[in-house]
């Protein structure tokens, strides 16, 4: 079994403020760290692995030379091997690229990673963290089955099943089959991530080699990557309004419910 | 200028001694291990009439002198820490209180149950929010026709385990910051006091160091400390006076007790072919805490002599606690250095008493408050009003 | 000049605060409480994520971190745990360390490399009643008996002595000779018939590493169980505590730089006198002098570590290491326990286990007055004279 886990690179949250009131994201620290729910998906594949020695987890990453240290960091916690999409012709941080110039948006990652995909070859199985915690889009995993043509099992918490050409996987309250090749997304949690393994550390860097692809090693030119999606604007998600709390016995406050809907027009009569 | 005691101090100096090595000190190792209160002690110290030794006789005490008063406590504090201390809140710094600011009636009642140790005394200053800052004090009296309801929570209760009477010190005007404070005589009995599980600490651990919740309290107004509202503060500052006095006297006990143990194992621990005395590291670190201690034994003294010649020694107070705390600190991390790997080990008493030393920069105002009464007091003639 | 860490000890690391916030945190009053060392289960997983032979080299079953990677190791261990940190240093800094300085292939096949994967544990057994600092005073003997030795006599104050599997011990095999030339390293086993745990002792801190009385009763040991040279055990122990001493500075650094983070929190939490304690100067100068100590602590040990990576003469620093670490973690854990005031006295905070934990680095692995000497004469010999302890 060969699976390939993807894993995106982000701002490590704790290194930035944010300022409501001033509308500014406030950088104190810039620091990096593997997207959670990238972890899980990366102890998904490992708990395959656990029990199969054949198995072969490969971590995929796209975006500028330090997302590296992100490669390496999944081989200390225990992947086989390393891809890494990056090319001086991509613009900087995809992540911010997507809110940014956007040269680059999910729909031309997505391509990339599935050009990657195939040409580490004889892939069984794509995992996914479900979202990014950056962007929050979930917008990938979606758009890289499509791009390789697999189905999606979206949002698994444990494999049940996996061989025979199917894998068979739980969700939180369903279970579903698909035909191999297929992907699935991981939330945050599904599982918990076992460490980084200290040998596996020094390893990651001292021995083993994160193996790097351009744009020419997939067979793209920028131009191919014309995005799909244009910037319309950005602005601050609007503030959630807290809620109010009613008072009373349950009869009144649903009689008080009742009518603010309908003082709302929400509902007639 | 004259240092010599009288001969009845003399007489005292020893009986003290002789009381607290042969009933106290044996007894130290279990209070820490046991975590109990010393309740025994207590009992014993109450028959040789010393439990609030310097009340007048008449209220059952012993009229002890300040300075006797202080050999007392600095003998106590050779011998145990943990009853010293709790011997010090009880008789000090609520029995002398009493004295002190209370109405004649108030005296009648309590001085003599506390002196009997029929009541243990606690003095219910802290909160969860606020120690130093007594303007930071939450819990409130509110007077209720003849009576004031008392609520809040108060921590850190030194004998909360044990006390049958609680000095407790709640706003009754809550805008008026420290000034607002009141201070009440609570009973343990009373309905809505409730104490609450005893604090496991570092050091002094027979303490019995306890939370006290109160609610809604009624407590007839014959029970404000001398019958005045807002006095609270003023008389909490005068009692820390007298309580500072005390702290040094037992760190200064404390301190002698952790260098004649560091002495004797210095002269008898071989290494190196010689008793480690013989090594001038040591021999510093013993002669350094030597001269630490002759300074704070006279000022201990002087302290002493100010307060039974009746002058102010608010400042005196401050400095003998400040040098007290750290002395006693200082010596202490000393001698578990000159025990080598056995200062670690709960076999030697040094172990404990470096562990009970540590709470004397935090008692009776911390190291920091006292640097702030000092400096206030400096200041004072040139009318500089420092601000905590 | 460089003052970065490597990518690869970057992340080792977050690999030990994962390990230590996550698995050793939740357990301290477990650990505190427990009489024969941390729990079972914690040392398998600690096995398992390779700390047990962080410096030592792979072929030996180790990390292959270095100096500096067991030094990130020992400052991540005792940030949380003192007590787990001790039983891990005992371990590798001074019992495998000795059997990687001193032992012949084979010993390094058969312990180091057990040791280092944490299926064995180790101990080492040098201190006496009569033999403290006075390490030339050991009275243990080992007498040669055929192709064994038999081992007599008590050893004290042994960290991992009644968990240890393996211990190295030194003795007398020639008292006419004494230190120099007279005395052996041996590799023992536990479960060897007279080697027998007397006592544990109780102690102020650390009380989550057990520091045992050891009676060896003729014990025989094989010959080929001999550490180092027969007559040269005194080298080596010295060897090892040289080593192990600029851990102890690391260690001490991960203790001081987490009470004064706890201390950071607090002052500008906590409120009197109409705002948070931090805008008081006596608050601002406590943190400032304890940030400066710490700093410098900082520099220091990973300067030593260099040295030691990098094959240079280390020991004057070592020794420095363990003497300013241990003071400047004292001092640091007095002040910040101050700043909570009476919180800082109370059993419910980490500050009150620090101050009982910190203390003992001013006395083990040679106490600070040793460490004294020792810098005194490396200084003294470097203008010909000797100094006598
Ligand atoms: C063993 C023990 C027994 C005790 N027994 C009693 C008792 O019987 N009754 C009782 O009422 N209380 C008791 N206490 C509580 C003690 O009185 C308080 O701990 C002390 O007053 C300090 O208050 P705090 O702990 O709230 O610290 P805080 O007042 O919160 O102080 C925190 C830190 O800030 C410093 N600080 C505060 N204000 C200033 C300032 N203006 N300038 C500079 N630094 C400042 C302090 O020195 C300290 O370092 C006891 C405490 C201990 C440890
Ligand atoms: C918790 C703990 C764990 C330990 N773990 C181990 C272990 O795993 N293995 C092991 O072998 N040992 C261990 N030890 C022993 C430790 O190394 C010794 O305690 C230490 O070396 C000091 O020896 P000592 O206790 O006999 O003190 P002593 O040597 O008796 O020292 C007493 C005092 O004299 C001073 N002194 C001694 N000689 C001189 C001199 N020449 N000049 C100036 N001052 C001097 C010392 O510094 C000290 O202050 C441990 C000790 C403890 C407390």
């Amino acid at each position: 079994m060969k699976i390939v886990v993807t894993i995106k690179q982000i701002l490590d949250p704790s290194g930035f403020t944010v300022n409501r009131k001033r509308e500014k994201v406030f950088v104190n620290r810039e620091e990096y760290i593997v997207n959670p729910a990238d972890l899980n998906a990366l102890e998904m594949a490992l708990r395959v692995k656990d029990h199969d020695d054949e198995t072969e987890v490969v971590a995929l990453g796209l975006g500028p030379p330090r997302v590296d240290d992100a490669l390496r960091e999944a081989m200390a916690r225990g992947a086989d091997s390393a891809v890494l999409v990056s090319d001086p012709a991509l613009p900087a941080p995809v992540a911010q690229a997507q809110v940014a110039d956007l040269k680059i948006d999910a729909h031309g990652a997505a391509r990339l990673m599935a050009a990657a995909v195939e040409k580490i070859g004889d892939v069984n199985l794509v995992i996914c963290g479900t979202a990014a915690l950056d962007s929050g889009a979930g917008e990938l995993p979606g758009r890289l089955a499509e791009a390789l043509g697999w189905p999606v099992l979206p949002e698994v918490y444990a494999i049940d099943e996996l061989g025979d050409g199917v894998v068979r996987a739980s969700q939180r309250t369903a279970r579903l089959e698909a035909d191999l090749p297929a992907l699935l997304t991981v939330p945050r949690d599904a599982n918990e991530p076992r460490h980084i393994y200290g040998a596996r550390a020094i390893n990651a860097y001292r021995q083993w080699q994160v193996v790097t692809w351009g744009l020419d090693d997939l067979g793209f030119t920028p131009d191919d990557l014309e995005p799909l999606t244009t910037v319309g604007g950005r602005r601050f998600p609007p503030k959630r309004a807290l809620g109010t709390r009613l008072e009373g016995s349950i009869e009144e406050a649903v009689e008080s419910v009742i009518a603010q809907l309908r003082a709302k027009e929400l509902i007639e009569g | 200028m004259n240092f010599s005691l009288t001969e009845e101090q003399k007489m005292f100096r020893d009986m003290f001694h002789d009381f607290a090595q042969g009933e106290i000190a044996p007894h130290a190792e279990h209070l820490d291990k046991a975590e109990e209160p010393p309740t025994e002690n207590f009992k014993k110290i109450a028959m040789q009439g010393l439990l609030a030794a310097p009340l007048p006789e008449e209220y059952g005490g012993a009229a002890l002198d300040a300075l006797s008063y202080s050999m007392w406590l600095e003998e106590l504090g050779k011998a145990c820490m943990t009853t010293a201390v709790a011997v010090h809140v009880h008789g000090g710094m609520v029995g002398m209180t009493i004295l002190r600011e209370g109405t004649e009636a108030q005296k009648q009642t309590y001085l003599p149950q506390l002196a009997s140790g029929e009541r243990i005394g606690a003095f219910a200053w802290s909160e969860p929010g606020a120690g130093s800052d007594g303007g930071g004090l939450l819990t409130r009296a509110v007077k209720d026709g003849d009576d004031y309801l008392l609520t809040g929570r108060k921590a850190w209760i030194s004998n909360g385990a044990v006390a049958g009477l609680f000095l407790v010190f709640a706003k009754t005007d809550p805008d008026a910051g420290a000034k607002g404070l009141s201070a009440f005589l609570v009973e343990r009995e009373m309905e809505g006091v409730r104490v609450g599980r005893t604090e496991p600490t570092l050091g002094l651990r027979g303490l019995g160091i306890t939370p006290l919740h109160l609610d809604g309290v009624r407590v007839p107004a014959a029970n404000l400390l001398g019958g005045a509202e807002n006095e609270g503060h003023a008389q909490a500052m005068r009692a820390l006076d007298y309580g500072r006095m005390s702290v040094s006297a037992i760190a200064l006990g404390a301190a002698q007790q952790a260098l004649d143990y560091g002495v004797k194992f210095a002269s008898e621990r071989v290494q190196f072919g010689v008793p480690i005395g013989q090594k001038q590291a040591i021999q510093n670190y013993l002669a350094e805490s030597a001269a630490k201690i002759k300074g704070l034994r006279h000022l201990v003294s002087y302290v002493a002599w100010l307060v039974d010649e009746g002058l102010p020694y608010t400042d005196d107070a401050a400095a003998a606690k400040l040098l007290g705390a750290e002395t006693a600190m200082w010596v202490a991390n000393k001698m578990v250095q000159v025990h080598g790997g056995y200062g670690y080990m709960k076999e030697y008493p040094i172990e404990r008493i470096y562990r009970d030393c540590r709470a004397l920069d935090l008692i009776e105002g911390t190291g920091q408050i006292q640097r702030i009464v000092l400096a206030a007091n400096l200041f004072k003639p040139y009318g500089v009003k420092i601000a905590a | 000049m460089d003052f970065t860490f490597s990518k690869e000890h970057q992340l080792l690391r977050r690999a030990f605060r994962e390990f230590t916030e996550q698995e050793i945190a939740p357990r301290i009053d477990e650990i505190e409480h427990s009489k024969s060392g941390p729990p079972a289960d914690l040392m398998e997983k600690a096995a398992e994520y390779g700390i047990f032979g962080v410096p030592f080299p792979q072929k030996y079953g180790g990390m292959g971190a270095g100096e500096t990677g067991y030094c990130i190791l020992m400052e991540e261990l005792n940030r949380v745990s003192p007590s787990f940190a001790t039983v891990v240093g005992a371990h590798i800094g001074i019992s495998s360390m000795a059997i990687y300085l001193d032992g012949t292939e084979e010993q390094k096949q058969k312990y180091l490399v057990p040791m280092a994967k944490g299926e064995k544990i180790g101990a080492f057994a040098l201190t006496e009643p009569g033999a403290g600092s006075d390490a030339a005073a050991t009275r243990t003997r080992a007498v040669r008996e055929g192709d064994s030795y038999i081992l007599d006599g008590t050893k004290h104050f042994i960290t991992n002595g009644s968990i240890c599997d393996v211990a190295v011990v030194l003795a007398l095999t020639d008292p006419a000779l004494g230190p120099r030339g007279g005395m052996t390293g041996f590799i023992v086993e536990s479960q060897w018939e007279g080697f027998k745990v007397s006592k544990i002792e109780d102690k102020m801190g650390i009380r989550g590493s057990p520091t045992c009385e050891i009676v060896l009763e003729e014990l025989r040991v094989p010959q080929e169980n001999v550490l180092g040279p027969v007559g040269m055990g005194f080298v080596t122990f010295m060897k090892t505590l040289d080593v192990g001493r600029t851990t102890i500075g690391a260690a001490s650094l991960g203790g001081a730089q987490y009470v004064l983070d706890r201390a950071i929190e607090w002052a500008v939490t906590r409120e009197a006198f109409g705002g948070p304690i931090a805008h008081k100067q006596s608050i601002q100068w406590m943190i400032a002098d304890m940030a400066a100590e710490i700093e410098a602590l900082r520099s220091l040990v990973y300067r030593t570590a260099w040295l030691v990576d990098t094959k240079q003469p280390f020991s004057r620093e070592a020794a420095i290491c363990k003497l300013f670490g241990s003071e400047v973690c004292s001092r640091v854990t007095d002040k910040a326990l101050q700043i909570h005031g009476a919180l800082g006295y109370s059993r419910h905070m980490p500050l009150e286990r620090g101050l009982r934990d910190a203390r003992i680095s001013e006395i083990f692995e040679g106490t600070n007055e040793i460490q004294r000497i020792v810098i005194a004469a490396n200084i003294f010999q470097e203008h010909g004279v000797r100094i006598h302890p």
